[in-house]
């Protein structure tokens, strides 16, 4: 069996007009990419509409790309400067879906303190509630996995400047995750600290 | 203060990142404190569990929309490409499409001609001659040509499908006579046709596949997946696709005026084997009478609606201004036809028009579904199969597009309460008796329009090739 082809083949297959190897990449990168935009809107609809979007920019521009950088790199900056613009866009209006999709899932029945929706809703959540920039810095390094110099290239910054990101957004992630952690092991003490009378 | 310094490298203690001298400086710092050790087992156990939930999986749903997203892009690029990058809303209205069907059955020494209408406002292409190659080349002397020419000319150009012109504008007659001009070809091989030729006038300036050159009697041979730009006073574009199909593109001439004043008839008249409507025409047969009784059954429980002589209901398409044929080889079949009513009746309003001229077979509807439908069911009961078939792919798109596309009630709002059963029996007869009163507006009757013309090409290509 032939080893996959990296990132960077498909993209330039993509260019050429392959559209297998750009589905390929969607199929490698799609939710990856909506996961950041998400992150970054907090509304999975929007996310999903941001993130065609972003495709639709990157078929635009992939002819156009050269193969001296990562390819995913190049994609989530290109996923990034679009939400820069989509959040300068005073035009874009608010969506209300009619659909449940974003209700909370059931819990599920489990021994285990958090069942493994409920423990992607905690990292979900403590994720989002890390400030920015340190957010996009952790999503891209320790969500997607990219290099430092992969983000810094994603984000238009220094080296140093992603891994100061990256060190003050675990830290941010650390105490939000563990807090929501002991909290669902104490719910007692999880109304108090959100100051719910019992 | 020693603690918030080593803090600083936990990050990096944890990518293993640090260089060895830094890494055994932490380490024994966490050997030494307690406090930082806590932290420090926290912050792998946050970021370990962070890393193992991984980045999301891509759903063959998500990857089907973003990639449906592609798809119309790449089309709109294509299109923006050959008209000079403007907006596709823009183009709606000026871009001309249509698909030439390959031949599929042999025919022998029978050229296919593709006539091209230089029109008033700028195409400026000079004639180019289509034909199927089926493997050798031609070898006929030019006296057989000429002969060829007329001949095919004559009885070739027949029906087509055609796109149609912007409603509600008036069809300015064209001021350059259409040119014709073709060679004969040997009889085409039973496989369908893989390669094609094409003749360029030598006075163009031909792009094919990117590179860049002029038009000469010598023609190109084409095959699947080329692509061929001419630029002249206006500009075309001709892809080769799949199975012989071929697209043509084309755009008028800059600076003519664009929408909304481009409005005039098809620029392209198509050759067409009617083999496949008349199949298709033959399958429903049995499915038509059905409805047609239907409809006459509803039509009689409801009050009756005055069709043809409602004056307050204009057609929005008007009837092309008939002009007379420079070419002989054209103008026996430009006798307008009229259905359910005397032509003067109709020709300017009236809900169906069936009418033949220089570009072919035309189909045209206007109305509520009310006036459209029993007037397509008369037109049902006519002895040309390539018209019955016209109606019934349009009538069993309306069905298709109905069970596909819940919005389908803007076309005709009041069936969106009605029962409406899995069957084109009853979606013509919800159509019908759901509808008390002509009261649609002109926006709605355009839709309306344009939707039967869309549904007529996408009919003959799902014939011809199985697929849409």
């Amino acid at each position: 069996m032939n080893p996959p082809l990296s990132d960077e083949q498909l993209a330039l297959d993509a260019a050429a007009g392959s559209r297998d190897a750009f589905e390929e990449l969607v199929q490698r990168f799609g939710a990856a990419v909506r996961g950041v935009l998400e992150k970054n809107v907090e509304d999975y609809h929007l996310a999903f509409d941001l993130a065609q979007e972003v495709w639709v920019k990157v078929f635009r521009a992939l002819p156009r790309w050269q193969p001296t950088g990562s390819f995913r790199s190049w994609l989530f900056s290109v996923a990034l400067n679009h939400l820069r613009d989509a959040k300068r866009s005073k035009a874009r209006s608010r969506i209300v879906y009619l659909d449940e999709f974003r209700s909370a899932p059931a819990a599920p029945k489990s021994n285990d303190p958090r069942g493994r929706l409920e423990e992607h809703a905690a990292i979900t959540a403590a994720l989002t509630a890390v400030p920015e920039p340190y957010r996009t810095a952790v999503v891209l390094v320790d969500v997607n996995g990219l290099s430092y110099e992969e983000a810094a290239d994603s984000l238009g910054c220094a080296v140093g400047t992603v891994k100061s990101r990256v060190n003050r957004g675990r830290f941010a992630f650390k105490d939000l995750y563990l807090r929501q952690e002991g909290d669902a092991r104490d719910p007692a003490r999880a109304s108090e600290s959100r100051g719910v009378s019992s | 203060m020693k603690c918030d310094a080593m803090r600083e490298w936990f990050s990096d203690r944890l990518d293993d990142s640090l260089d060895p001298d830094r890494s055994a400086q932490v380490d024994q710092h966490l050997a030494q404190c307690a406090s930082c050790l806590a932290e420090f087992e926290a912050l792998r156990l946050a970021i370990g569990r962070l890393r193992q939930a991984g980045p999301p999986v891509t759903s063959a749903d998500e990857r089907a929309v973003i990639m449906a997203a592609i798809d119309r892009e790449a089309e709109d690029r294509l299109v923006a490409s050959a008209v000079g990058g403007e907006s596709i809303e823009r183009r709606s209205g000026v871009f001309k499409r249509a698909i030439l069907m390959p031949r599929p059955e042999p025919a022998p020494r029978k050229a296919i001609a593709l006539v091209t209408h230089v029109a008033s406002f700028g195409i400026g292409i000079a004639a180019a001659a289509l034909f199927w190659f089926g493997g050798a080349r031609d070898t006929s002397s030019p006296s057989d040509a000429s002969r060829s020419t007329h001949d095919s000319a004559r009885t070739r150009i027949e029906p087509a499908v055609v796109t149609s012109p912007t409603p509600n504008r008036p069809i300015e007659p064209p001021v350059v006579a259409p040119r014709t001009e073709s060679i004969p070809v040997p009889a085409p091989a039973s496989t369908p046709p893989q390669e094609m030729l094409l003749r360029v006038s030598s006075d163009l300036t031909v792009v094919r596949n990117g590179e860049r050159g002029i038009g000469s009697s010598a023609p190109l041979t084409l095959k699947p997946g080329d692509v061929v730009e001419a630029q002249s006073a206006g500009r075309w574009r001709i892809i080769v696709g799949d199975h012989g199909a071929l697209e043509v593109q084309s755009e008028p001439a800059s600076p003519a005026p664009r929408t909304p004043t481009i409005s005039r008839g098809p620029m392209i008249a198509i050759d067409l084997d009617p083999a496949p409507l008349q199949r298709l025409a033959a399958r429903m047969r049995s499915s038509i009478e059905q409805l047609a009784g239907a409809v006459d059954r509803a039509t009689e429980r409801m009050p009756k609606t005055p069709i043809a002589s409602e004056p307050t209901i204009a057609s929005p398409k008007p009837a092309i201004a008939k002009q007379p044929a420079e070419s002989t080889d054209v103008s026996s079949v430009t006798k307008p036809v009229v259905a359910g009513a005397p032509p003067s009746a109709l020709a300017v309003r009236g809900p169906v028009v069936v009418r033949h001229d220089e570009a072919g077979l035309r189909l045209q509807t206007a109305g509520s579904p009310i006036e459209v439908v029993p007037a397509l069911i008369q037109r049902l009961r006519d002895d040309d199969a390539r018209v019955v078939a016209l109606v019934v792919a349009r009538l069993e798109l309306v069905r298709e597009e109905f069970e596909r596309d819940p919005t389908f009630p803007r076309v005709a709002p009041r069936v969106a309460s009605a029962p409406v059963s899995n069957s084109l029996f009853g979606l013509v007869t919800s159509l019908v008796a759901s509808t008390p009163s002509v009261n649609q507006t002109e926006d709605t009757y355009a839709y309306w329009n344009r939707w039967f013309d869309t549904c007529a090409d996408a009919i003959v290509a799902r014939e011809t090739y199985g697929t849409w």
